[in-house]
């Protein structure tokens, strides 16, 4: 008998617990997912969220390189290449070279540990992804720079992590080789003609790709012919399949650039902090990190979008219990529908369905006040309660955080502030509507 | 067919419509419709589940692929179409070649007696029941062929288990569909619908005690029969790499996939039709609606409609439980499922004594059956919410993410 107790019984426990099972999976049909979607709608970068020793692409500062090759030396792959050469006016070295084959590097660290200058670093940048193998190959010497002297009790400065790779190497890896790889790379000296075939090399990449290659062989061997060249020391290596006309074409846009500054020599070494100051703040003193040369320069002309990648000093925003009543956020006089819609750009009219979707018909509805010059992570915040108690339901750590989302456009749902409510809801709903509205406008 | 034939030679002059021509274009109709219906059904499922499976998991699952993921099985399919037809060196090439046949052929069969409306059917077998169980043996078959042929050992341990697997719990299946058709008093599919009403307390589940656990045992033995998660030991990712179908690739490779998502509505559908009503309406005659062609259509929709959520739940199943061991998955036929069955069947017949002599006993465990019934739905929803409610959580109804 006690054994058909049992039986019951284990028919009773495994409905019962299928049963309780099935109801949390159930309950999960109705929660938020804790999925992250990169990288559309992650918080920030991914790579301001990885660990911060962990160990990404390697970057090197040519600037503070010593040329000592240890790197090179160390590691196990033979992932660098540097190349060390007599300074044109015959005094000292120059570094004319400095390769990094990323396909290759198993990110050990050797070469960043034997490093004396830190010039050698691991980034937080990972994601490798691109059209073809060469491009990451990064090169990070243009032109011949002569190496840092290193002195004693000077600290070498060091770039913020990631900036050299960022502003001169890494978002090339996106574009097709020989796109970027003819408009970024400073120009060796034009050969003569092969202008004609220029235009026609536009056409088609796929048809033309052996044609491009025998037409690159030709290049180079007549380059290597031109005997009125420059003296400068060697030809810059030309990676194989540059086309004639894109050379052409990055000369024409070289030229219509102011030219560009020669590489600072390390000389002025006093003017680095001492390596007190430089403990106490750790952020490099001036801003103006970017290095200022015509490269840069043409890739932020060719995708403007790179700008944002240059850090400028931000203002600190104070973040915290925004008033909505107070002084910057008056309330208008009327709340009714064409007040609001005064707001918008003249230009076009609003349609019926926008309208009804900005102002609500609550009398009691706060519309954010028209500050265009304010960032918008700024009136994106402001139009939050900011409350401390939250429950963190929008899935942010911090209001902030879902604000810089919002506003950078990796957020698409504008009611997940549970606090603010369907008014904070509201108002960041017309914010965006204006922001979006005056990207379309700058795009056109 | 001939329902649909009568149908339309009732609604217009026979002498019009020409039976040498609309005889065999309604059953060419037919078969395209089954066939169309069938294979999106699979595909969309093989994208649906995995986004139901996602979120139950805290996931996203596909969204990729067309607005939130849809064409995603379109992908799935023409990638696997571009796949290298593979056929191991040392296997047996014409078994192996058609092994997946079979098992197409073995569910899409049963579309022959799936019944739609009252005039919709392909054909409304008398041994309705019984062709059930003997076309979807044929899957057996087939699997075992594939395991066989492969000539590796997980698929031969794959098909095997399938064997033993489907062979036992052919066993429950029929005694559980025998609960349903001695209240019913016939085989045939549209006969057991005609018995049941349209309202829930009339549906076959609620019939009796006995009927309502056939209902379960019925479900879980189906699951195991069409080889579904709890079930799915022929496929055990874990220790048979991917069990019968190991070594196949390519099309032949979603052959087998694609008979077990039409498989879904398989189950589905049989439960909809034995237990659940099938394309009654509440309220509407059976003479009334089958003269009408709306209220045709009005049934062949709450018939899918039935259907679908049964398949939602055994998509839910599977996202809930974990995979049975070899000796659980016996046990739990032999010394649970077939016991419980035989059971059953003898409560059944009991039954049937007592609405005789008791018809009016007989409608109040009718209705206490069916509270029962909508109280456990009622109570999953409970259960749910307050997970929701005391797990941290707040409510979150957008499917769309
Ligand atoms: S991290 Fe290691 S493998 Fe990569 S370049 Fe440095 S030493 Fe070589
Ligand atoms: S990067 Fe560092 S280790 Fe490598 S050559 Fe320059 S100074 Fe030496």
């Amino acid at each position: 008998m006690a054994d058909f107790g049992q039986y019951l019984a284990n028919i009773k426990n495994s409905a019962v617990s299928i049963f309780e099972g099935m109801a949390v999976t159930f309950s999960w049909m109705f929660r938020r997912p804790t999925t992250i979607q990169y990288p559309d709608r992650s918080e920030k970068p991914v790579r301001d969220m990885i660990p911060e020793r962990s160990r990404g692409v390697l970057e090197v500062d040519v600037k503070t390189c010593i040329g000592d090759l240890q790197c090179q030396r160390v590691c196990p792959i033979g992932v660098i290449l540097i190349e060390m050469d007599k300074a044109p006016d015959g005094k000292g070295r120059v570094i004319k070279r400095f390769d990094i084959d990323v396909s290759k590097c198993m990110y050990c660290g050797f070469c960043t540990e034997v490093c004396p200058t830190n010039a050698m670093r691991h980034t937080h940048e990972f994601e490798g992804c691109s059209r073809d193998i060469r491009n990451l190959v990064l090169h990070f010497v243009d032109e011949p720079v002569p190496p840092y002297k290193l002195q004693k009790d000077v600290t070498p400065p060091t770039p913020p992590l990631g900036e050299i790779l960022r502003t001169r190497v890494l978002r090339k890896w996106d574009a097709s080789y020989r796109a970027w790889e003819s408009k970024y790379v400073p120009p060796p000296p034009a050969p003569g003609g092969g202008s004609a075939e220029a235009q026609k090399g536009k056409e088609k990449k796929a048809e033309a790709q052996k044609a491009e290659e025998k037409k690159a062989e030709g290049t180079v061997e007549a380059a290597a012919e031109q005997p009125s060249r420059p003296a400068a020391p060697e030809p810059l290596p030309v990676p194989e399949g540059i086309r004639a006309g894109d050379i052409l074409e990055a000369v024409e846009k070289a030229k219509s650039i102011p030219p560009a500054k020669a590489p600072e020599s390390p000389a002025p070494v006093v003017a680095v902090p001492p390596p007190e100051e430089k403990a106490a703040a750790p952020a490099p003193p001036e801003p103006e990190v970017p290095p200022k040369d015509h490269v840069v320069e043409a890739i932020h002309e060719e995708q403007p979008w790179t700008k944002q990648l240059v850090k400028t000093p931000e203002p600190e925003v104070v973040h915290g219990n925004v008033d909505l009543t107070a002084e910057p956020l008056r309330v208008p006089e009327t709340t009714d529908r064409s007040a609001a819609v005064d707001m918008e750009p003249k230009a076009e009219k609003p349609s019926r369905r926008e309208v009804q979707e900005a102002v609500p018909e609550k009398p009691g509805f706060v519309p954010p006040p028209d500050e265009p010059d304010r960032p918008m992570l700024d009136r994106v915040l402001a139009a939050m309660p900011g409350v401390a108690d939250c429950e963190g339901f929008c899935g942010y750590p911090s209001c902030r955080g879902y604000a810089n989302a919002l506003s950078s456009g990796g957020e698409f749902e504008h009611d997940l502030c549970d606090r603010g409510g369907k008014g904070s809801a509201d108002r960041i709903a017309l914010l965006l509507r204006k922001m979006k509205k005056k990207e379309t406008v700058k795009t056109e | 067919m001939s329902e649909l034939f009568t149908f339309i030679q009732g609604r217009w002059d026979p002498a019009v419509t020409y039976p040498q021509i609309v005889w065999p274009a309604l059953v060419v109709a037919y078969g395209v419709f089954a066939v169309t219906f069938a294979s999106l059904f699979a595909g969309i499922t093989s994208w649906y589940e995995r986004r139901v499976a996602g979120r139950m998991q805290c996931r996203i699952g596909p969204n990729r692929v067309g607005p939130q993921g849809v064409l995603q099985w379109l992908a799935d399919g023409f990638k696997a179409f571009l796949k290298e037809d593979l056929v191991p060196k040392e296997a047996d090439g014409i078994l192996y070649r058609i092994a997946p046949y079979p098992v197409f052929v073995g569910v899409f069969c049963t579309w022959v007696i799936l019944p739609y409306a009252p005039a919709v059917v392909g054909a409304d077998l008398n041994v309705g029941v019984v062709f059930l169980m003997a076309i979807t043996a044929l899957v057996v078959a087939g699997i075992i062929m594939g395991g066989w042929a492969s000539n590796s050992k997980w698929a031969l341990l794959g098909g095997v288990r399938s064997a033993a697997q489907m062979v036992s719990y052919e066993i429950p299946v029929g005694f559980a569909l025998l609960t349903a058709v001695i209240p019913a008093g016939t085989l045939s599919l549209q006969g057991i619908i005609a018995a049941q009403g349209g309202a829930p307390w009339n549906w076959m589940v609620f019939h009796s005690p006995a009927t309502f656990i056939a209902f379960f045992v019925y479900f879980t033995a189906a699951l195991a029969e069409g080889n579904r998660t709890p079930f799915d030991l022929p496929e055990a990712e874990s220790e048979l790499v991917a069990g019968y179908n190991t070594e196949y690739s390519g099309m032949r490779f979603i052959w087998f996939f694609f008979a077990e998502w039409a498989n879904l509505y398989v189950i589905g559908a049989v439960v909809a039709a034995v237990f659940l009503g099938g394309w009654r309406l509440p309220g509407v005659g059976i003479e009334q609606q089958a003269a009408s062609l709306w209220l045709q259509f009005a049934g062949a929709c709450l018939f899918v409609l039935k259907a679908l959520v049964l398949v939602n739940v055994i998509i839910w199943l599977r996202w809930t439980l974990p995979r049975l061991r070899v000796d659980q998955l016996m046990i739990m036929c032999w010394k649970y499922l077939v016991p419980a069955g035989m059971v059953l069947v003898v409560v059944a017949v009991f039954w049937v004594f007592v609405e005789r002599g008791m018809p009016g006993f007989a409608r109040w465990v009718a209705f206490l059956l069916c509270a029962t019934g909508f109280f456990l739905v009622g109570l999953m929803f409970w259960r749910a919410w307050y997970n929701i409610k005391y797990g941290g959580d707040r409510l979150y109804l957008k499917f769309m993410v």
